[in-house]
């Protein structure tokens, strides 16, 4: 029990500045998580997401090569086709040194896989000189077709794989700063409940025992010899009174001498 | 009233509310949770507003008895709001409505919940919410007495506002004595109980979670099915063995352990108690059988696990007793009503209370035929006081209002009869699940309106606080000049 009042009230401002400042602290904690999340996000899955549409796009592109090729332009063709072939493997390259996901590397690895197909199919068509029928084109076309599909839909499912997390990484967000303003809004409430009971605690134990010390004086004769205000606390009020009565009593002998 | 004494007791209250947070955020850090500034905050907070008025009020000799238990009543509120700050900043299903409510249900130990999901909480608030119960289970008001050095004049006016008459005649020992013995066989019960389960599989978190659920006979489980999650007949038997334990009077257990006369195996009280529970099981079996529900073994094991966990006010579950015939879930309600026995951390009615209506009743009966004849009351050899015999007949007129008024404040909102009745049952009783398809022993409180939530956590509050201490703080508020 802390006896002087300085020292209760300087305390119990002591403990409203530590709730305010740790609620502020864990508020900036909780903040710098959404920050970190957003980050991890920009860095992680949107980079990922970025290549993907490069490699779909570089796909689609040396796709539509090969039919170029096919309808005659090879020179052409062939050259789109190398200049999809690099943009893909640029993209397969970045997206290999950013594995965020569990099994990204897997989905990575397939697209490998299937994308190496269909270019090896391209490139035995682009190779050949010879001169082609319609029915040959189509035949080659169609083949071509079923790999690109298959080749693409390991890219996409790349891309669904970020794109949940980023959903996911969003969600999470939204909670997280959420739950960065609930100290503040925690502190608001305990702030308004603490202020109440310092009102409470200042006027029970400062302003009653003056109000009682004033009355005492009030009410104070020669005959009384002391006031006495109740005051049971050890603190400077009860030293106020203490002392009011010794001077009431260096007074009184005073007045005593001089008669 | 002296609020400033109150207030300087209710500090001690948050204090120790603090501690458990701290366990419960030291867990959130260690497996970096999400949970841990919800936790940490709401301790700190705790801390802070708890220590606050020990800097102003000096050391009091003596209480009056108002203040006893406004303490003990104001206590219980107080701990239930800041209980739910973990959940409502963590957000969530936690809604303001639905954090009290989660922290009501567990600081009273009804183990009624509004979660859909609980495994998706943090492991840190999954502790604190059965650190509620363990809280909540021999009541906050008792473990600051245990643990702050208090003057002993202060203490017996605490104690006397938390521990109803019919308990304190059962102990027959000196208040301090009769906290250390609580203390002593809880923690002692939850610990061996968290040591067998661990041993038969369970996680060590899952295991102390389900001990502090048991012996508080609160129900809050880790698990979404609750108990049925394991399948595990081992653990159904010690969980089942240690609810019925919970639902014993504390003192005989103590008495029964140092081999004292007067106990568990030659109360009359206990002997009487667990006859009702037998004949609940056996009624339930056959009914079960009867209409191929389960084939006889089946049916004696979930029939056995839902009449104890429901008559200790745990509210675990092993199977949903909602698809049960309507004359299995009738027996269960009587036991929701009726409870275990006074002295335990169990809610409802309470067993010694029910059993002294029947003497009453008996007693009548004979005074009625023999009307010069003199009839004394006697429970467990021990002459009953016509003011306790009164006391618990008021008692249970009121709880029997209290449970109508309940229900029909919950049909007004339009909640459908069965779901009324038996969430008032639930709650009031602290039982936990009610019956029928949205609250039942798989089911949640969720769908209810907000409003009924705040119903349900007052019933909680009131069957936890025994009822008469609110309506005695409420009249000495409200009477103050007379």
């Amino acid at each position: 029990m802390l006896k002087s009042l300085r020292t209760k009230i300087f305390s119990s401002f002591m403990l409203l500045v530590l709730m305010l400042v740790i609620a502020g602290i864990m508020s900036i904690i909780e903040f710098n998580k959404v920050g970190v999340s957003i980050k991890n996000v920009m860095d992680d899955n949107y980079k990922s997401i970025e290549q993907t549409k490069q490699m779909l796009d570089a796909l689609e592109r040396e796709d539509s090569s090969l039919l170029m090729y096919l309808m005659g332009n090879r020179e052409m063709g062939s050259q789109t086709i190398n200049t999809a072939y690099s943009a893909i493997q640029d993209a397969i390259k970045i997206a290999q040194n950013n594995i965020t996901e569990k099994d990204e590397d897997k989905y990575i690895k397939n697209i490998i896989e299937k994308y190496e197909e269909f270019h090896t199919s391209v490139k035995q068509t682009t190779d050949t000189n010879e001169q082609l029928t319609l029915e040959e084109k189509n035949e080659i076309y169609l083949q071509n077709q079923q790999l690109f599909f298959s080749a693409k839909r390991t890219i996409n499912e790349l891309m669904q794989l970020n794109q949940e997390r980023v959903y996911k990484q969003t969600n999470t967000m939204k909670e997280n700063s959420k739950r960065a303003m609930m100290p503040a809004i925690v502190s608001i409430v305990a702030a308004i409940v603490f202020a109440l009971l310092l009102n409470f605690f200042i006027s029970e134990y400062f302003i009653r025992p003056i109000n009682r010390l004033i009355d005492g004086v009030k009410s104070f004769y020669p005959e009384k010899g002391i006031i006495n205000s109740g005051i049971k606390s050890n603190d400077e009020i009860k030293r106020l009174e203490t002392e009011t009565n010794n001077l009431i009593g260096r007074l009184l002998r005073l007045k005593n001498q001089s008669k | 009233m002296r609020v400033s004494v109150i207030a300087k007791y209710l500090g001690f209250v948050l204090l120790f509310n603090a501690l458990l947070m701290y366990i419960s955020a030291a867990i959130s850090i260690v497996l970096r949770e999400t949970s841990i500034t919800p936790l940490l905050y709401s301790a700190i907070l705790c801390t802070i507003i708890g220590v606050f008025p020990q800097i102003f009020v000096e050391k009091t000799e003596e209480l009056k008895p108002h203040e006893g238990i406004a303490i003990s009543v104001l206590g219980w509120i107080l701990t239930c709001i800041v209980g739910s700050i973990p959940y409502f900043m963590w957000g969530g299903e936690f809604t303001l409505t639905n954090a009290i409510f989660e922290s009501t249900s567990g600081y009273t130990t009804t183990g009624s919940t509004i979660l859909t999901n609980i495994e998706m909480l943090p492991k840190g608030l999954l502790f604190w919410r059965s650190a509620t119960h363990f809280i909540g289970g021999i009541g906050i008001i008792l473990f600051v007495l245990l643990i702050f050095p208090n003057a002993k004049a202060v203490q017996a006016s605490i104690y006397r506002s938390e521990v109803s008459g019919l308990s304190m005649l059962n102990f027959q020992m000196r208040m301090r004595e009769i906290v250390r013995i609580i203390g002593i066989v809880y923690t002692s019960l939850i610990l061996v109980e968290t040591i067998i389960l661990w041993a038969l599989g369970m996680t060590f978190f899952d295991a102390i979670c389900h001990s502090f659920g048991t012996l508080a006979t609160g129900g809050f489980s880790t698990k979404n099915t609750s108990i049925a999650f394991y399948n595990n007949i081992w653990i159904e038997i010690t969980i089942a063995f240690f609810m019925l334990l919970g639902g014993m009077h504390f003192g005989f257990i103590y008495a029964t352990i140092i081999g004292k006369k007067q106990n568990l195996f030659t109360s009359d009280v206990v002997k009487a108690y667990l006859t009702i529970i037998f004949i609940g099981i056996v009624f339930i079996t056959f009914k079960l059988v009867n209409d191929h529900v389960y084939n006889w073994g089946e049916a004696f094991r979930h029939a056995s696990f839902q009449v104890v966990s429901l008559v200790t006010s745990t509210g675990f579950a092993t199977v949903d007793t909602s698809v049960w015939p309507m004359f299995t879930t009738v027996i269960l309600i009587y036991f929701s009503i009726q409870c275990a026995m006074i002295g335990s951390t169990t809610g409802g009615l309470k067993f010694d209370r029910v059993y002294l209506f029947f003497q009453t009743f008996l007693q009548q009966i004979k005074q009625i035929k023999h009307p010069n004849a003199v009839y004394v009351l006697k429970m467990n050899k021990t002459l009953i006081s016509s003011e306790i015999e009164l006391q618990s007949m008021v008692y249970i007129i009121v709880y029997l209002l209290i449970l109508l008024i309940s229900t029909l404040a919950l049909s007004a909102m339009d909640i459908d009869p069965i779901t009324s009745f038996s969430g008032s049952v639930a709650t009031l009783g602290t039982v936990g699940p009610g019956f029928g398809k949205t609250i039942g022993s798989m089911g949640n409180f969720s769908t209810l309106p907000d409003a009924a939530k705040y119903i349900c956590s007052t019933n909680m509050l009131l069957g936890r606080l025994e009822i008469m201490n609110v309506i005695v703080l409420l009249v000495s508020l409200t009477n103050k000049n007379k």
